[in-house]
């Protein structure tokens, strides 16, 4: 069975709601439905997906991103390429430049105001995508190394990355609202959003909601841990923005302690749970 | 060779501007010469970067000449790229203004951070 | 003055909802920042006051094209190494996407008739609150899809110090952004003690050893709470172990319990379940007697 390329984007405001659990859970049930499922790690200050698809035969390809360095040993220590660097990632010390790789967003302005042609952009490691199998799922994770402050270029690649990826492809997106939430958000059809019924949960998946409105997605909320907390204010904020719940999920400390040990197997009431919510998202996408 | 200093400051105030705790983020700066007569001071347009507000602050200085700087606290980017132009880094140790750093670093007073 | 950040790498761990509980029951006066300035939480269980209007917070700047001076001719375009400036069907003209644009001002160059201007990105809100004499939260808001720099860290930082020192406070108290980046890095620098707060799982605890890490590279004391410890003793043996390993005092280890939610939801701290509350206390000792408070 052909399956029709989807995209799925887990998110949500708060961290610690279960994305990573749901993201996971739900590659696992479309996948014994025998559906094409690619399971992606998006959050790529801390991907953690990795601990429960145990992925094997890996495979990285680095994500490079762009920085100037001098062409010859010396130059006039003008300054122009200081003066326009908008990141203070290049200074002139007397005849030559000192550069910050780190602090470098990869415009090759300095390279361009240089009146003596001094500088070039050369490639710089900032990151890596990692594949593999787990199972019949494909794995693929973006990570960000260590010390580096810019995670969009290592969105833009893995994104670049599983372009042409048929099947149920399921975005396992950083929390928050930030840039690179944004980013994840729009490579979605649907945007799934979890969420927990306390004070913090509602606030911060209001934040989250309106992002996702605001970039025009299919929005549905599924609201974890949910005996424990108001779940009706959380469900009344739901639907005053005419967002469906795709599913409440009492907690379960089996589950909880399960998830503490990387094991992704959750048991039966979880798992109809799971079959529950993809049947849902099956009738959304129209697969 | 005549030496200049840079004091960071929160307000601009010639030699009663009151020092700065911060290097990158700070207000201003004022520069001395060893006279202790102020010879340029200026607003830190840098402060306002989101990043790399301390190597734009040390190019600024490097840019005007500066051979000595002090402040409570300077990071490792700011370091480096004074280090790099020879600028001597001082630490502050608690003067309230401008006027009273110069004179502790004139009476050789600090220590070199 | 002495200053303790709260943090804990991966969310979900309880870092607010203890940091809020330390925050009722200290016995000093204190001024709280709430440097999670993505989902900024602490104010959600932090008692009401009055509160500043909101002020604007700037960070960074964003190119914005003129468009009674734009031709359409794309070269901006084409030269925007970020694909931040799009072409518009029904003027026939372009615009910059100001999420995308990271300000770098390469199109500038680009632009022959000027068209194209730098303007302040709004990052955030920033406001203080003032419960009483002896407690002030100091809070902001990020923008959506903002990116978090350390800056607006560092600005409600500056500001917590400014109030420390008009109003003769010794002690601030701050709830730590996510991650182990730069804004991480701007709510722990130069603080007395950061505490990390973890749970017994494999990704709390690989983002405990990051933090540490982190907070070592800057020579900082830590000091560490497992909460919902008894989820899953064999990683609580295994956080213990570690902890003792890299010399670090755990203050205390918390039960899971239900309740908690509960009484989040109901704005109340997890204080008020008596055996928290005793823990809490403890915790609070611990810290006092690390920093010589």
């Amino acid at each position: 069975m052909e399956t029709p390329t989807k995209t799925i984007v887990v998110a949500s405001g708060k961290g610690g709601t279960g994305k990573t659990l749901m993201s996971v859970s739900l590659a696992g049930h479309f996948d014994s439905e025998n559906y094409k499922v690619h399971y992606i790690d998006a959050d790529v200050e801390e991907p953690n997906g990795r601990i429960f698809m145990k992925p094997e035969n890996l495979k990285s390809v680095p994500v490079m991103t762009q920085v100037p360095e001098m062409k010859k040993d010396s130059c006039s220590g003008c300054g122009k390429c200081q003066q326009f660097c908008a990141f203070n990632a290049i200074v002139a010390i007397g005849s030559k430049v000192m550069i910050f790789p780190e602090l470098c967003h990869g415009c090759p302005g300095c390279v361009a105001v240089c009146p003596e042609d001094a500088l070039r952009m050369v490639d710089r490691q900032i990151g890596v995508i990692t594949e593999g199998d787990s199972g019949n799922i494909n794995f693929i994770e973006g990570r960000l190394n260590e010390g580096e402050a810019m995670p969009t270029p290592v969105l833009t690649e893995l994104f670049k990355y599983i372009e042409d990826y048929p099947g149920i492809r399921i975005i396992d997106s950083p929390p928050g609202t930030s840039c690179s939430v944004m980013k994840s958000m729009e490579e979605g059809d649907i945007i799934v959003l979890m969420t927990e019924p306390t004070p913090f949960g509602l606030h911060d998946v209001k934040l989250a909601s309106e992002l996702a409105l605001k970039l025009g997605k299919p929005v549905y909320g599924i609201i974890n841990r949910s005996d424990l907390g108001n779940s009706d204010e959380m469900k009344k904020y739901f639907a005053s923005r005419n967002i469906p719940v795709l599913g409440e999920i009492p907690f379960m400390r089996d589950v909880a302690v399960a998830y503490s040990g990387g094991n992704k197997d959750m048991g039966n009431k979880f798992s109809e749970k799971i079959a529950e919510i993809a049947l849902k998202i099956r009738k959304e996408l129209k697969i | 060779m005549s030496k200049l200093f840079a004091v960071p400051v929160s307000e601009l105030n010639n030699e009663k501007s009151p020092v700065d705790e911060r290097f990158g983020r700070c207000y201003a700066f004022v520069i001395f010469d060893e006279n202790g007569k102020i010879v340029k001071s200026f607003v830190n347009e840098n402060r306002d970067a989101a990043h790399g507000a301390g190597t734009g602050a040390s190019g600024l200085l490097v840019k005007n000449g500066v051979t000595d700087a002090v402040a409570g606290h300077f990071g490792p980017k700011a370091s480096e790229v004074l280090r790099a132009a020879n600028v001597k880094l001082w630490e502050n140790i608690s003067a309230k203004t401008a006027e009273e750093i110069f004179n502790k670093w004139k009476n050789n007073e600090l220590r070199q951070a | 003055m002495k200053q303790v950040t709260i943090v804990s790498g991966k969310g979900g761990t309880g870092k607010t909802s203890v940091t809020a509980s330390l925050a009722k029951h200290i016995d000093i006066p204190v001024v709280l920042v709430d440097a999670d300035v993505d989902a900024a939480n602490l104010g959600l269980l932090v008692e009401n006051g009055e509160e500043t209007e909101p002020e604007k917070f700037y960070s960074g700047y964003e190119a914005v094209i003129n468009q009674e001076k734009c031709i359409g001719c794309g070269a901006c375009a084409d030269a925007c190494p970020f694909d931040a400036i799009k072409f518009d069907d029904r003027t026939g003209k372009y615009n910059v996407n100001s999420y995308e644009c990271e300000g770098c001002r390469y199109c500038l160059l680009f632009c022959g008739l000027k068209a194209i201007t730098m303007h302040k990105n709004e990052a955030g809100t920033w406001l203080v609150r003032t419960v009483n004499s002896d407690k002030i939260l100091v809070k902001a808001e990020l923008g959506i899809a903002q990116d978090n720099s350390g800056k607006l860290v560092a600005h409600l930082r500056k500001k917590a110090a400014s109030i420390v020192e008009e109003s003769e406070k010794d002690f601030i108290l701050i709830d730590g952004p996510p991650g182990i980046g730069c804004p991480v890095h701007a709510a722990i620098g130069n603080v007395d003690l950061v505490v990390i707060t973890v749970e017994p799982s494999l990704s709390s605890l690989s983002d405990l050893e990051r933090l540490y890490k982190t907070a070592n590279g800057f020579k900082l004391r830590t000091a560490i709470i497992v909460n919902k410890y008894d989820l899953n003793t064999d990683i609580t043996d295994k956080i213990t172990k570690f902890a003792s390993e890299k010399g670090i005092e755990v203050l205390d280890y918390l039960p899971f319990n239900k309740k908690v939610p509960e009484l989040l939801s109901q704005n109340k701290t997890p204080y008020e379940i008596p055996e928290f509350a005793e823990k809490i206390d403890n915790i609070w000792s611990g810290i006092k007697r690390i920093i010589n408070l």
